[in-house]
């Protein structure tokens, strides 16, 4: 860990005395970053929006315990991952359930309220959204590990170091997985790089 | 620069945008090495569609789903009393199984002291039975006792269908 002081950490510390507002603060700061690893991993928004809200409830109850011994995000990532990884262990057990679950307190509420968030012209939209659409598809098909060391690679707060620390695994095999992550999804997306649509759908 | 130079710079590019002056340097490693100037504008380009993935769609309302769970009192529960928590958790797996195994080792224990139990009493009932005979009025006691004892035994041992077969092999 750097000797720089993490503001996360002193926001869980904070948590772990009982500050409200210091957990809200943290929810709101993470649960972007966690949601798009659960979605990338899952490849399901309603089952990684549970799974999210997991992640946090897990944040919650293991605040008594918490350490500053690595930076937050580290801690919060490695339990978001280990909770994907038991949510995609369970879907092979049980395919069919799902972790919806409604209790008698909140069956009055909805489960989400979704916000129409996107503003493209549709045939810029339509073109975006294919190319999403294969890039998803080409992540989803990796690894897990080399998957989720590339998408914590989007996170600029985390060092390769922390990356390798959530993955439990070493630098160097760290860099190899981004290595050939992204190795593997050059090869797949060769058409789509090469022609430069992305950057016209950006635009 | 060095390949292990421009090789920190390909990696750092991954995390994020290259200063102006590293930019430099990459341009003036790659029209040294040419042939690096594909594999370079690949990597851009898959850099960029990566850091261009849209967020996930988060609800609206998430935060206010979390910290309505956190003040569910079972989530409350959980979290003032942590240990018991942990405990009634441990309690919960092993219990069970526990309890299956003691059963079992109590069964266990029981049939085989029930047949220790059931042999003892066999075995003085032979020896009672014996010292009965052996203490008849009139009878020798000594060897001479068990003269007819491997007729007896065979007579036993081998089934007869009628008291004539009986009686035939007696004669």
């Amino acid at each position: 860990m750097s000797d720089r002081p993490d503001p996360d950490a002193a926001l869980m510390l904070r948590v772990k005395q009982g500050d409200r507002d210091a957990f809200t603060a943290l929810v709101e700061k993470y649960k972007q970053p966690v949601m798009n690893l659960a979605y990338r991993t899952l490849s399901d928004a309603t089952e990684a929006e549970d799974l999210a809200q997991h992640v946090f409830l897990q944040v919650f109850k293991s605040a008594h315990r918490y350490e500053v011994t690595a930076k937050f995000s580290t801690w919060i990532f490695t339990i978001a991952r280990n909770l994907c990884l038991n949510e995609i262990r369970r879907r092979s057990r049980h395919p069919a359930e799902s972790l919806d679950e409604v209790s008698p307190e909140n069956e009055d509420q909805p489960l989400r309220q979704v916000q129409d968030v996107k503003s493209s012209s549709p045939p810029n939209a339509l073109l975006q959204s294919e190319l999403e659409e294969k890039v998803q598809l080409a992540l989803a098909e990796l690894p897990e590990k080399q998957r989720t060391a590339l998408l914590l690679c989007r996170q600029e707060e985390l060092s390769y170091e922390e990356i390798a620390q959530v993955l439990d695994c070493s630098l160097s095999a760290t860099k190899s997985l981004i290595h050939r992550g992204r190795e593997t999804l050059k090869g797949v997306l060769k058409p789509y790089l090469r022609t430069g649509a992305w950057r016209e759908g950006e635009e | 620069m060095n390949n292990s130079e421009y090789n920190e710079l390909r990696e750092a590019s991954w995390r994020r945008q290259l200063t102006s002056a590293e930019e430099r340097r990459v341009q003036d490693y790659l029209a040294a090495h040419p042939e690096a100037q594909a594999a370079w504008e690949d990597d851009l380009a898959l850099t960029r569609q990566l850091q261009g993935l849209p967020d996930a769609t988060l609800s609206s309302n998430f935060t206010s789903l979390v910290l309505r769970a956190i003040d569910s009192p079972r989530l409350h529960q959980e979290r003032v009393i942590p240990s018991a928590a942990g405990g009634s958790g441990w309690l919960k797996r092993f219990v069970p199984r526990m309890a299956m195994a003691a059963l079992a080792l109590a069964l266990g224990l029981g049939g085989f002291s029930r047949y220790q139990q059931h042999t003892r009493r066999q075995v003085a009932r032979d020896v009672k039975e014996f010292f009965q005979v052996a203490n008849l009025p009139g009878s020798v006691s000594g060897p001479e006792v068990f003269e007819d004892f491997e007729a007896i035994q065979k007579l036993q041992s081998v089934s007869f269908s009628t008291d004539d077969d009986l009686l035939a092999a007696l004669r």
